[in-house]
C-alpha cells in the first residue's frame, strides 16, 4: 500500500515538474521563433545598431545568457517542487503512523 | 603571415602525449568495463558535475570547437547563429526529456523510446536511427580531425583521418564509457580554459589598423604590408569595445598566396556592421522563398537535433538518478553556453589577424593559436585532437550499443553472456570506425559545422518526433514510432542526397539539384510526425500503453 502510494507521489511529481518544462519550453521556443523570425523577415532590422554593436548580436549574445538563466530557473523551481512533495509524503507518512 | 605547414617539435610531443594519455587511461580502466553495464553506461555510477563536464566535452566537438570559429572567421555574424541552434537544443533536452529518459531507459536510446512498447520491430527501427545518426555525425568529425593533423604532422588529411579513427577505436575497443567518459570530461575542462586564455590573448592583442583606421588583417603592428604604409596597435580591449570597434570600423579582406598563406588584400574592404549582421553566408535580405525556409529548417534542425542525438541521450544512464541528470544538463548548458559566447572572439580576433585558410575554414581556431606563439598552437591542436576523440569516442559508444544491445540482444534474440556482449560492442566499435575513417576521407574540405547541420537534421526527423510522442502521447503505438522513425529518416537522407551541396560534390552544377534545399528538416520533421499520428490512430487494436 504504502509502495504504491509513493508511486503515484512520484509520478506526480514527474507530472508536475513536466507541466513546469513544457511552459518553460513554451516560453523559450516563442523567443527562439521571434529570433528567427526576425532573420528572416525583417534582417535590416537585425543590423540596427545598440550599444554600438548590431542588434542581431545583442540578440544572439541575450538568447544564449537566457538560455543558461532559464536552466537555473527550471532547477530552483523543481528542487522546490521535489521539497513540496517530499514534505507532503512526510506529512501523510506521519498522520498514518499516529 | 601564418604558415600551414610550419610543423613544431613542442606541438608533435603534445599531441603524441594526448594520445598516449588517452589510450593510458583506456587501458587502465578496462576492468571497469567488463559487464555490459560497465561498458555502455559506465555502470551509472558517474558524479553528476563530471558527467555535466562530459556533456561539454561530448558536445563541443570538431563541429563547435573548430567549425563555429572556423565559419565566424570567414563569414561573420551568420556562422554565430550556427552556436545559437546548437545551444537552445539543450533547453529542449533539459525541460522535457532529461529525466524521462533517465527514468525510462538502461544502455541506449531506443531502450527509452522502447519502455513502454516492448517491440522488436521499434527497435531495430530505432537501431538503425541511431546507427545513420552516429555516423552522419562521425563525418565532421574525421574530417575536422584530418583538417588538425595535415598543418600539425605534415601529413596528408588521410593519414590524420587514419590515426584519429584508429587511437578512438582503441579507446572504445577497450574500456568503452568509462574511459570515454572521463576522456571527455578531461577534454571539456581544458576546452573551456584554453578558449578563455585564447579570448584573453585575443582582447590583449586588440587590433592592427593603418592610418585611416581599417583593420588590417595581420597579427602584429610590427608587419610591414607591401605598399609600406604605416600600421597601428590599439593595444588592450575590453570584450564589449572589441565588438564596438569592430562593428564600427573598415577590415581589409584576405587573398591567399601562393604559399598557402594570405595576406590582406588593400583593394577590398568591409565594414565591420556588415559582417556582424546577417548575410555572410545566409542571403535572407534577398527575400528569396527557398534561402529563407533552408534557413529556418537549419534553426529548426539545430533545437531540435540536439535533444534527439544518441550519443548524448545515452550520457544520462551514467548517472545515478534523475536529480543528478537535470543537475549535469545545468552543468552543460552552462560550459556549452561560455564556450559559444567565447567563440564568437574567437572567430572575429581570427578574421582581424587574417589567420585563416581560404581552402579550408575549419583551420582558422587553430591558425590564431599559431598566431600567438608555437606552445600556443601545440596546446590548442592537441585540445582540438582531444575534442575529436571525445566526440568520436561517444558516437563510436553510442553506435556499438545499438548493435551489440539493440540488435543482436533484444532484437535477434542471441542470447551471450555477459562477457559475450561486452565483445559483441568492442567489435562493433572497430566496424564503426573503420566506416568513420572512410566516410572523414569522403568529406574532405567541407566545414564541420555544415556537416554536423546535416547530423542535426537526421536526428531532428528520425528521433524526436518518435522519442517526444512514445514519451508523452497515449496514443502512440509501436508501428506509429516505426512509421515515424523510418520516414523521418528516408525522407531527410533522400534530401541531403539530392541537395544542391550534395551535387556540388557529385561534380554537377547546384542548380541541378531537384531539391533546392540544403536542410531537411522542415519537411522531413513534420511528414515523420505526421506518419506516427496516422499509423497509431488507425491501429484497430487499441495501444500497448
Amino acid at each position: 500500500m504504502m509502495q504504491q502510494y509513493t508511486n503515484a507521489k512520484v509520478d506526480l511529481l514527474f507530472r508536475a515538474k513536466l507541466q513546469l518544462g513544457i511552459r518553460l519550453l513554451l516560453c523559450f521556443f516563442s523567443v527562439y521563433a521571434i529570433f528567427v523570425s526576425l532573420h528572416v523577415f525583417k534582417p535590416h532590422w537585425l543590423s540596427a545598431p545598440v550599444v554600438g554593436v548590431s542588434l542581431g548580436l545583442v540578440l544572439s549574445v541575450g538568447l544564449i545568457i537566457s538560455t543558461v538563466v532559464l536552466a537555473l530557473a527550471f532547477h530552483l523551481l523543481s528542487c522546490r517542487i521535489e521539497r513540496t512533495f517530499a514534505d507532503q509524503l512526510l506529512q501523510t507518512v506521519t498522520q498514518e503512523k499516529q | 603571415m601564418v604558415m600551414l605547414a610550419q610543423q613544431s617539435t613542442l606541438a608533435v610531443l603534445l599531441f603524441l602525449l594526448v594520445i598516449a594519455l588517452v589510450v593510458g587511461l583506456s587501458c587502465h580502466l578496462i576492468r571497469r568495463s567488463s559487464s555490459p553495464a560497465g561498458y555502455f553506461v559506465a555502470s551509472g555510477s558517474v558524479h553528476w558535475g563530471v558527467n555535466g563536464i562530459s556533456f561539454v566535452g561530448d558536445y563541443l566537438s570538431a563541429a563547435s570547437f573548430l567549425g563555429v570559429g572556423g565559419m565566424i572567421a570567414v563569414a561573420g555574424y551568420d556562422g554565430f547563429l550556427y552556436s545559437i541552434g546548437f545551444l537552445s537544443g539543450w533547453v529542449v533536452l533539459l525541460l522535457l526529456l532529461a529525466e524521462p529518459v533517465r527514468r525510462l531507459g538502461h544502455f541506449t536510446f531506443t531502450d527509452a523510446i522502447d519502455a513502454y512498447f516492448q517491440s522488436r520491430g521499434l527497435r531495430l527501427a530505432a537501431a538503425i536511427s541511431t546507427l545513420v545518426v552516429s555516423i552522419f555525425y562521425l563525418i565532421p568529425q574525421m574530417v575536422g580531425a584530418g583538417a588538425l593533423i595535415t598543418p600539425l604532422l605534415g601529413v596528408p588529411h588521410y593519414v590524420g583521418v587514419l590515426l584519429v579513427g584508429s587511437v578512438v577505436t582503441i579507446i572504445v575497443a577497450t574500456s568503452g564509457m568509462v574511459s570515454t567518459t572521463y576522456v571527455q570530461c578531461f577534454k571539456g575542462a581544458l576546452l573551456l580554459v584554453v578558449s578563455l586564455v585564447l579570448v584573453g590573448a585575443v582582447l590583449e592583442r586588440g587590433f592592427t589598423v593603418d592610418d585611416a583606421g581599417v583593420i588590417v588583417p595581420v597579427v602584429a603592428a610590427s608587419a610591414q604590408p607591401a605598399d609600406a604604409r604605416s600600421l597601428n596597435a590599439t593595444g588592450v580591449l575590453g570584450p564589449l569595445d572589441f565588438l564596438q570597434r569592430f562593428y564600427a570600423g573598415d577590415i581589409y579582406q584576405v587573398r591567399a598566396d601562393s604559399d598557402g598563406s594570405v595576406s590582406p588584400d588593400f583593394t577590398q574592404k568591409k565594414s565591420g556592421a556588415a559582417i556582424l549582421s546577417s548575410g555572410g553566408l545566409f542571403n535572407l535580405a534577398s527575400g528569396k522563398f527557398l534561402e529563407r525556409i533552408d534557413f529556418i529548417s537549419l534553426m529548426l534542425a539545430l533545437i531540435c537535433g540536439t535533444a534527439a542525438l544518441p550519443h548524448i541521450l545515452i550520457r544520462y544512464y551514467t548517472v545515478s538518478s534523475n536529480v543528478a541528470a537535470r543537475k549535469s544538463t545545468i552543468v552543460a548548458i552552462s560550459g556549452v553556453g561560455l564556450f559559444y559566447l567565447l567563440s564568437l572572439f574567437i572567430g572575429l580576433g581570427a578574421m582581424a589577424s587574417g589567420t585563416i585558410n581560404l581552402a579550408d575554414s575549419n583551420m582558422a581556431v587553430p591558425l590564431l593559436a599559431k598566431s600567438f606563439g608555437i606552445v600556443f598552437f601545440a596546446i590548442v591542436t592537441a585540445i582540438a585532437f582531444s575534442a575529436v576523440l571525445g566526440t568520436v569516442s561517444g558516437l563510436i559508444i553510442a553506435a556499438s550499443g545499438a548493435v551489440a544491445h539493440d540488435i543482436m540482444d533484444r532484437v535477434l534474440g542471441i542470447k551471450m553472456t555477459a562477457l559475450e556482449k561486452v565483445a559483441a560492442g568492442r567489435i562493433a566499435a572497430v566496424i564503426v570506425g573503420c566506416v568513420a575513417i572512410y566516410l572523414g576521407l569522403v568529406f574532405e574540405g567541407m566545414n564541420v559545422s555544415y556537416l554536423a547541420g546535416w547530423a542535426f537534421a537526421v536526428a531532428a526527423s528520425a528521433n524526436l518526433p518518435a522519442l517526444l510522442m512514445a514519451l508523452f502521447w497515449q496514443r502512440t503505438t509501436s508501428r506509429g514510432v516505426v512509421a515515424a522513425i523510418l520516414s523521418g529518416l528516408v525522407i531527410s537522407l533522400a534530401l541531403i542526397l539530392l541537395s544542391p551541396e550534395m551535387y556540388l560534390r557529385y561534380g554537377y552544377d547546384a542548380i541541378q539539384a531537384p531539391v533546392q534545399l540544403n536542410h531537411p528538416a522542415i519537411i522531413a520533421m513534420p511528414i515523420s510526425l505526421l506518419a506516427l499520428i496516422v499509423v497509431s490512430l488507425r491501429a484497430k487494436k487499441a495501444p500497448l500503453r
